[in-house]
């Protein structure tokens, strides 16, 4: 217990000296805030309409402008928030627990069990991500769970391999040979005595996964194969807003900031947790 | 060398029928009638049914796919569009040569900035120039493709005028497709040449060669960058795969009548025979590339011995 409270310990130590981290914790914080009191911070519903207001560029009364339905732009994107950290956490749980259960097998039996596991990633490595997300979604259909059903198995290779190679660094340790030695079952030594130790990598992949689950919902969405409107997706806002883009240039602006923020944040969390969960790196 | 070869080969086919089993299976299971797609939704049952049995839509799983396995490899036959009422490879052959196009000069692009700025950034690290290229690279890898494309379009084609908005035949058209799509690759890149740089320019033979009084650029390119390429070329391969996805974005944007803009269209329509058809090129084509890269390895650092 001792040694798991000064590991965090050093880690935040380690992470209060990044500035990129600290400003993406605060940003993320932020989108938290958004994301779980849309209801109160948004200054109108996310899907009301005012046609006396269609495509107002940003003013007093709608500080982002409207889009082509009169709708609070700036409101959208509170809402859209919601959505993309949804489906950002869902995803990539969907990745880490499918993908890390694989990676767990491969690496703990190893044989012919990794062999046939890990030739099955390769081959779901084979077709680019962004292609099978967009099948796996037009297969499934629109909708959010679907949505995030489809980019969460993009990234489950990533998370096996990792789980796998993070494993086999562990399994041949002495306190693993003790653990079996006092009977401790295949299962007890993966989850009591594997996965403790191979959290740091999987944590700063869950962070970069989020990143990239949130820029292939957008991406879905725009191609028209995402969340369906009304809801307020920020890719599917982007993807909208294409008809005007020549005299409402501004709809075309703010969904794709607020993905690039989100981004940047989940990206600089991610930097700054490998650079502090880094044992290499201490002191 | 030839042994190693052979066994790659063998592999990338073995990966490929694999990537075509799975997407026809992922595409059978789809809820949804490609007969109504294309006959319309009161389309009588009779037509339907004949539909069904003009594309053998009426035989079991196995059957299907066995039949759909056997005509693509035996016949380099991928079936017949229901839309486009045509070869699924002849509309497939019209159009790879515009997306190649796009990836190629996407690849080209950003190698020919991305490892440069990555060099630059490794030997002057921590620089005002080092932190600049870092918190733009930060920015490239975060800015969605799609999202990109249309700021361009606002600025360069809306706002200054100067650029076409669709298409890809001129150079003038081909210019803001390809930045869009090279963007991030940049980022991506230059980030990888720069780590891998830093990690060679600390090795005690970098030291040597200064020491003997080389001069500094002989030391950086001839001494330093081979040693760091191999991580480098890693990186580019993968890319190639990231820019043949991101060209169904780009090709969607501009209007580019390649590859990804056909499939898009596809499943719209649910016109399987031409997604399968898509998806199989550009995973080839990924496969490819990669295996090219693994081989041009062994030529590059011959201290890799291929088992």
């Amino acid at each position: 217990m001792a040694k798991s409270n000064s590991m965090l310990r050093y880690t935040l130590i380690r992470l209060k000296r990044n500035y990129l981290a600290i400003l993406g914790f605060v940003v993320l914080l932020v989108l938290i805030s958004c994301a779980v009191f849309a209801n109160q911070l948004a200054p109108y519903d996310y899907a009301e309409q005012d046609y006396m207001m269609i495509r107002k560029p940003p003013s007093a009364t709608h500080l982002l402008g409207t889009d082509e339905f009169g709708r609070d732009v700036l409101s959208r994107l509170i809402f859209g928030a919601k959505i993309s950290l949804q489906v950002g956490l869902i995803a990539v749980s969907i990745s880490l627990l499918i993908g890390g259960t694989i990676g767990a097998i491969a690496g703990y039996f190893g044989g012919r069990m990794d062999n046939i596991l890990m030739r099955i990633m390769d081959i779901q490595l084979a077709i680019p991500t962004i292609l099978l997300a967009i099948v796996i979604s037009s297969a499934l259909g629109p909708g959010l769970f679907n949505l995030m059903v489809a980019v969460g198995i993009t990234s489950i290779p990533r998370f096996a391999r990792l789980m796998r190679s993070s494993v086999l660094s562990i399994k041949g340790q002495e306190f693993i040979e003790a653990a079996r030695a006092m009977g401790a079952s295949h299962l007890r030594i993966i989850l009591m005595y594997i996965l403790p130790n191979c959290a740091a990598p999987l944590i700063v992949q869950s962070t970069l996964s989020v990143a990239a689950a949130i820029l292939y919902t957008a991406t879905l969405s725009f191609l028209g194969l995402g969340i369906q409107p009304p809801f307020p997706e920020w890719g599917g806002m982007l993807s909208s807003a294409r008809p005007y883009i020549r005299n409402s240039g501004y709809l075309s602006i703010f969904p794709g900031l607020a993905i690039m923020i989100t981004i940047v944040a989940l990206n600089c969390i991610g930097d700054g947790l490998r650079d502090a969960l880094d044992p290499k790196q201490k002191r | 060398m030839a042994k190693y070869i052979f066994r790659r080969v063998l592999l990338l086919l073995l990966v490929v029928l694999s990537v075509m089993i799975i997407i026809f299976t992922i595409l059978y299971f789809t809820p949804g009638d490609p007969a109504k797609s294309a006959l319309g939704q009161e389309a009588n049952p009779e037509s339907i049914a004949a539909f069904h049995a003009k594309y053998g839509l009426d035989k079991s799983y196995p059957e299907q796919l066995g039949r759909y396995l056997y005509k693509a490899i035996f016949k380099l036959d991928l079936g017949y569009s229901y839309m486009m009422k045509s070869q699924v490879s002849m509309e497939l052959a019209a159009r790879i040569p515009v997306t190649m196009k796009l990836a190629f000069w996407a690849v080209l692009v950003s190698t020919l900035i991305g490892i440069p700025l990555g060099v630059l950034c490794s030997i002057r690290q921590y620089s005002f120039l080092d932190s600049l290229a870092t918190l733009i690279t930060l920015l490239g890898v975060s800015m969605p493709t799609f999202w990109t494309g249309l700021l361009l379009i606002i600025a360069f084609s809306v706002h200054l005028g100067w650029l076409p908005s669709m298409g890809f035949g001129s150079v003038s058209e081909m210019i803001l497709p390809i930045v869009t799509l090279s963007g991030s690759s940049i980022a991506v890149i230059a980030r990888m040449t720069r780590s891998s740089m830093l990690e060679v320019i600390r090795s005690d033979y970098i030291r040597t060669a200064r020491a003997k009084g080389q001069k500094e650029s002989i030391v950086i390119m001839r001494h330093a960058l081979p040693n760091a390429m191999i991580p480098i070329l890693t990186v580019i391969s993968m890319q190639f795969g990231t820019l043949l996805g991101g060209s169904i974005v780009t090709e969607a944007i501009f209007s580019i009548s390649g590859v990804g803009r056909l499939m898009l269209e596809a499943i719209n329509l649910r016109d399987y025979p031409v997604i399968q058809g898509g998806v199989l090129f550009i995973s080839v084509a990924f496969c490819l590339i990669n295996l090219l890269v693994d081989i041009l390895y062994a030529f590059i650092d011959p201290r890799i011995h291929v088992k």
